[in-house]
């Protein structure tokens, strides 16, 4: 067969199944989140985003190095189309509005604070490794807890004791677990952030629409905290820091 | 950071010379074609792993596929068989 001879495989016979299935799945979904109910847009999410979240946890290794590389650098993109879109959306809407309370606005703030802080430590984890990366995220969690306890109970030993045991010390002691164990305290992160995620109610219903409370929760300690968990589930076994 | 030398890639030569197409050779080494028609076209610079197994696949060292242009010709664009 020469260069210029048809593929023995035709444009369906190259499409990888997942993205075969994600793109059906997709489809379906808008089609049916528009027509039918809003629920089946999770079936679009899962169409649009399930074949990559795969690809990250790495149970699907269905990509080559160079579709690896042209997935990096749509994603780069897709982060500054977004970020760049969403602050224009922001600054458009709080154009006349000045100070005055936006519910809609502060959904759209906690997205771009989304993706700020999941690039940041994305790239922190990168640019080190991710068990290194995650034990100075968790290093740096624990002091400044710390410097914020002695701050506010430093005249009162007691409660400075208490309150130091119950907030710095677990992070202290997470940062060091995970240079020992990194997936077993990658999965202790994540119960936490769950149970963080429930006793601050992220997630709970306001009919005021006011979510903003809950975005300094979820930028400066939820989400780092489920993502370096995630970082160190990731690490695989025999590739642990010494 | 100084200017990264351009890479000169001999792929497309030595994939004709032994008579493969563009997605045997990707069978070969298990990537897609349009992987290899990025390499030669010098879109794409392949991993040293991926550089060795083509190295690998022709019984060439990797040097006979790709190589760094000479340092004197800055501007000029990268350059393929």
């Amino acid at each position: 067969m020469t260069e210029a001879s048809p593929s023995r495989r035709g444009f369906l016979g190259r499409l990888r199944p997942a993205t075969l299935v994600g793109g059906l799945l997709f489809v379906a979904g808008a089609v049916a989140g528009v027509a039918v109910h809003p629920a089946f847009l999770l079936a679009a999410a899962l169409g649009a985003f399930g074949p990559a979240l795969l690809r990250e946890a790495g149970l699907l290794r269905d990509e080559d190095e160079f579709q690896r590389q042209a997935a990096a650098s749509a994603a780069s993109h897709a982060y500054l189309a977004g970020g760049l879109f969403v602050t224009a959306v922001l600054v458009a809407k709080g154009w006349n509005r000045g100070n005055a309370p936006d519910p809609e606005a502060e959904i759209w703030l906690m997205a771009l604070s989304v993706m700020l802080g999941a690039r940041f430590l994305s790239y922190a984890a990168r640019f080190w490794d991710a068990q290194k990366a995650a034990f100075r995220i968790l290093v740096g969690f624990g002091t400044f807890w710390l410097l914020f306890v002695l701050l506010s109970h430093g005249s009162e030993p007691a409660a400075l004791a208490m309150e130091a045991l119950v907030v710095p010390v677990p992070f202290f002691l997470l940062a060091f677990l995970s240079r020992r164990l990194p997936r077993t305290s990658g999965a202790l992160l994540l119960v936490l952030v769950a149970a963080g995620a429930w006793f601050f109610g992220v997630f709970r219903h306001r009919p005021d629409g006011r979510y903003l409370a809950v975005i300094p929760v979820v930028l400066f300690l939820l989400l780092p905290l489920a993502l370096t968990g995630v970082g160190l589930l990731r690490v695989r076994p025999g590739h642990e820091e010494p | 950071m100084g200017t990264r030398p351009e890479l000169v890639v001999h792929l497309k030569r030595h994939r004709t010379e032994r008579g493969l197409t563009q997605e045997e050779l990707a069978d070969h080494v298990g990537v897609t074609r349009q992987t290899i028609i990025s390499i030669e076209r010098g879109r794409y610079s392949p991993s040293i792993e991926l550089a060795l197994q083509l190295g690998r696949v022709f019984g060439v060292p990797v040097e006979a596929l790709f190589a760094l242009a000479e340092p004197h010709r800055p501007g000029k664009e990268r350059r393929r068989d």
